[in-house]
């Protein structure tokens, strides 16, 4: 049986006129009640400048609260995405999908052991003949490209005969993942129908991905399906915080951006099927002009290839209703931060991109969201720094009651207390209240035992609303500080994310000792001069003070498993642990992770050697090495051989002897007489 | 370069075997008894032995692979099937026929990826509007950029 909800152009302008409409109307009302509630005494530049920072971050809390607020009357009526076909779930497939997991310097293990389970998981559904899976390293770490070899070779071994697994390597990671994804579709994109892109740490369970790929079948005009992924297998209490949000408050924030950007989704870089075709005509990546970080490759691929297919005629959709898509977080806030700055730059790009001819009116929002998710911090910042500046003003500079201008009075400067409580008020209910009709979500469906029950799931809840409030001016002075580098001709290059580890204190002294000062002096020069809006900011400042404990204490595992434990920051998945996942866990037992030695490895297990041999040709052309780079390391392989002295190869070193199979096999050769 | 110390023929074609999935232990004189000219004085052994197998390789590998590929290759799938214990040096030379040898290794051929099938990827245009205010703030963007640069 077919599924429909079909849906008329009036309808999806009706949802935006909605949305955007009630964010106007917001904005203004807060707008009119902030030009009343301002302090008279500040200047008309002051006021002009406070004021347009207020509407801009205004406008920004609106559209999430009413986005969020039709998202979750959506949910409450359990209405599917209209305008996309739903197949009967039986149907059998007819196009081909490749499996995309493009790696860089990422644990093999975890990456293999998904894939396995994925796989496995497909078999269940009785399709699974219809997928390969394609490893795309790009990795540039020569012993993680051999253990990506070994590991290919054992999960190959493992894998279901119906599904097959290949791994190619590129020399340089030109263009990094979007190039690799071209890369794929320039060699094998032929071959397929439709690809779903993954992350490293990416999890879909096989039904997600037979019922995307049916839905693709079914709806020829559609390029890009989003399936919102869920974080999981979180462990440092950051990281379970993060995760509890997101699968308590991410199905409403999911179903409002569904509700009115309809069939002109956005695309997230993973977790996402793509018809090839589609992606092979429209989203051939232009290297944009000027230097970094604004010109070069496009750091954040994502949204412009939706933007694209989009601009090709072809539809985008995210679809809430896709369960069984998970990803992880980062697992403290200083990665969260690293990460935060690589997509910061991503995004600040994209405004060279947003006012490009041709693009759909929704794409170049969701370029001006993906923007405004970084630019709202220096906003905040600098609104917070002209209200001090002000209230500094007035304390140094005292109002001029009995000024030129003849007048019966003195002219008394007015501060509406009452109107800027209300405002404040407001603010925080735009941004807090969210979050509860998360939790009444799972009230609804009755669903709380699988989050820690009712009273867990509140005391969460509340820890969360603390946490986020304590971090946040944090992250604020964080992504103030990245755009700030951006704009001022910092590039980040790529860096690959860390997916474990405890943050030490001398790391977060060095990184959060600049918030703790501007922490110390705010509350100081506060309390001496303008003690009324010492109290206002302590929300602010003492999370700036607590920056580096709170950091320290919240990447702990420890802490993370004391809270679940207690119930807190409970998901359903952490209480039925879904198939994929753990059959995910089983295989990273069951891999063998010891080949971790790089050359070493190859030299003293032939097997390995060959294997390695074997697949070389597949990297493509040998890159050229310096003259020093093949001197030297074959110097250190000497050493080694003769005199059984460890060699420290440097990258380069090593990467020319993995590329010169015949070296290695010399030494092989001698190792094996010795 | 890495220097090898030569005591005898013997020790290097062990220690090629091993590559094959021999033992330690192998005695190889009955490839060298049926290959005479790896004893001999001026043979590059590891060469030959590459010939050998390649040979073999040839037989049961598909025909468009590179030599040093099928060389590589062989020598994994001989490894996994078990060949230095079920069909010892018998491949290496000769006209060697077992259809078990042959179907246990043409059922472990692998492919780390497939065929290609090429397709072009056209780069696509992003033209930006230009209006006098996008043109100014580019003007004075690149003007910037040119004066730090200088």
């Amino acid at each position: 049986m077919i599924e429909t909800r079909p849906i008329s152009l009036s309808e999806v302008r009706r949802r935006r006129f909605y949305v955007f409409g009630c964010m106007f109307v917001a904005t203004s009302l807060l707008g009119l009640k902030w030009t009343a509630a301002m302090p008279t005494e500040a200047n008309l530049a002051a006021k002009i400048i406070m004021t347009t920072l207020f509407l801009l971050t205004s406008a920004w809390i609106s559209l999430f609260f009413f986005s969020s607020l039709f998202g979750f009357f959506e949910l409450l009526r359990r209405r599917r995405v209209p305008g996309i076909i739903w197949p009967d779930k039986q149907t059998p497939l007819v196009g081909r999908t490749a499996v995309l997991m493009p790696i860089y310097n990422e644990n093999p293990r975890q990456v293999f052991a998904n894939l396995l389970s994925m796989a496995q998981s497909l078999l269940k559904t009785g399709q699974a003949a219809h997928y390969d899976i394609f490893v795309l390293s790009d990795t540039t770490q020569p012993k993680t490209w051999v253990l990506e070899e070994s590991l290919w070779n054992q999960a190959r071994r493992l894998m279901p005969d119906e599904v097959r697994l290949y791994y190619r390597r590129r020399p340089k990671n030109v263009a990094r993942k979007s190039g690799n994804i071209e890369d794929f579709c320039h060699k094998w994109g032929a071959l397929y129908d439709y690809m779903i892109v993954l992350d490293a740490d990416s999890l879909l369970d096989g039904q997600t991905m037979v019922r995307m790929s049916q839905l693709m079948d079914a709806n020829h005009e559609t390029g890009i399906i989003q399936a919102p992924p869920i974080c999981i297998n979180s462990h440092s209490l950051f990281a379970r915080i993060q995760q509890f949000a997101g699968r308590v408050y991410g199905p409403i924030v999911s179903s409002g951006l569904a509700y009115w950007q309809v069939g002109d989704s956005n695309y997230w870089g993973h977790n996402a099927i793509i018809r090839v075709k589609a992606f092979i005509d429209c989203c051939g990546l232009p290297v944009l002009s000027g230097r970094k970080p604004f010109g070069g490759h496009i750091l954040s691929h994502d949204f412009v290839e939706a933007a694209l297919i989009r601009r090709g005629g072809w539809l985008a959709w995210l679809l809430p209703e896709l369960k069984g898509s998970y990803e992880e977080c980062p697992p403290t806030m200083i990665d969260f931060a690293v990460r935060d700055r690589r997509w910061c730059q991503g995004n600040m790009q994209h405004l060279k991109v947003l006012i490009s001819k041709r693009l759909h009116p929704i794409s170049r929002i969701h370029f001006i969201i993906g923007v405004m998710s970084y630019l709202s911090s220096p906003l905040w910042l600098s609104f917070l720094v002209m209200g001090i500046l002000v209230a500094l003003g007035h304390e140094y500079f005292p109002p001029d009651y009995f000024s030129n201008k003849q007048s019966l009075f003195p002219i008394w400067p007015i501060f509406d207390k009452i109107g800027t409580i209300a405002l404040f008020v407001i603010s925080m209910f735009m941004l807090i209240f969210p979050k509860i009709l998360g939790a009444i979500i799972y009230l609804k469906d009755n669903k709380f035992s699988k989050i820690g029950g009712f009273f867990g799931v509140w005391k969460s809840v509340g820890a969360e609303i603390l946490f986020s409030a304590l971090s946040a001016p944090i992250m604020m002075v964080f992504q103030s500080k990245f755009v700030w580098e951006i704009f001022t001709g910092q590039d980040v290059g790529w860096k690959t994310q860390n997916r474990g580890g405890d943050t030490s204190w001398s790391e977060a002294c060095r990184r959060h000792a600049g918030h703790t000062l501007l922490g110390v002096v705010t509350t100081i020069v506060l309390w001496r001069y303008v003690q009324p809006l010492f109290y206002w900011m302590l929300p602010i400042t003492v999370g700036l003070m607590l920056s580096i404990p709170l950091s320290v204490f919240s990447s702990r595992w420890t802490w993370g498993a004391t809270a679940f434990r207690h119930k807190w920051f409970v998901i359903p998945e952490e209480i039925d642990v879904p198939d994929v996942a753990a059959a995910a866990s089983f295989f990273y037992q069951k891999l063998n992770a010891s080949d971790d030695a790089g050359v070493l490895t190859l030299i003293a297990d032939h097997y390995m050697l060959e294997l390695h041999t074997a697949m070389l040709e597949t990297n493509g052309p040998t890159p050229e090495f310096d003259g020093n780079v093949s001197e030297n390391a074959r110097i250190k392989l000497d050493n080694y051989i003769s005199y059984r002295k460890e060699p420290a190869f440097s990258r380069d070193e090593e990467t020319f002897l993995l590329y010169n199979p015949e070296i290695l096999r010399e030494a092989n050769l001698v190792l094996n007489m010795v | 370069m890495v220097k090898i110390v030569v005591r005898d023929a013997k020790e290097i074609v062990r220690a090629y075997l091993r590559g094959l999935g021999f033992g330690k232990d192998y005695d190889p004189e009955i490839l060298m008894a049926a290959h005479p000219e790896l004893a001999e004085k001026d043979t590059n052994i590891t060469a030959r032995l590459d010939e050998l197998v390649y040979a073999a390789a040839q037989k049961v590998l598909p025909a468009q692979i590179s030599k040093e590929k099928a060389v590589a290759l062989y020598k994994v799938l001989y490894t996994e099937a078990g060949g230095a214990s079920l069909w010892k040096t018998e491949p290496l030379g000769g006209a060697f026929e077992n259809p078990q040898y042959r179907e246990a290794m043409r059922r472990r051929v692998f492919d780390a990826v497939p065929a290609y099938c090429y397709s072009d990827m056209p780069t696509q245009v992003l033209e930006s509007y230009k209006t006098p205010l996008t043109r100014r703030i580019s003007l004075w963007w690149n003007v910037r950029r040119r004066r730090k640069h200088d």
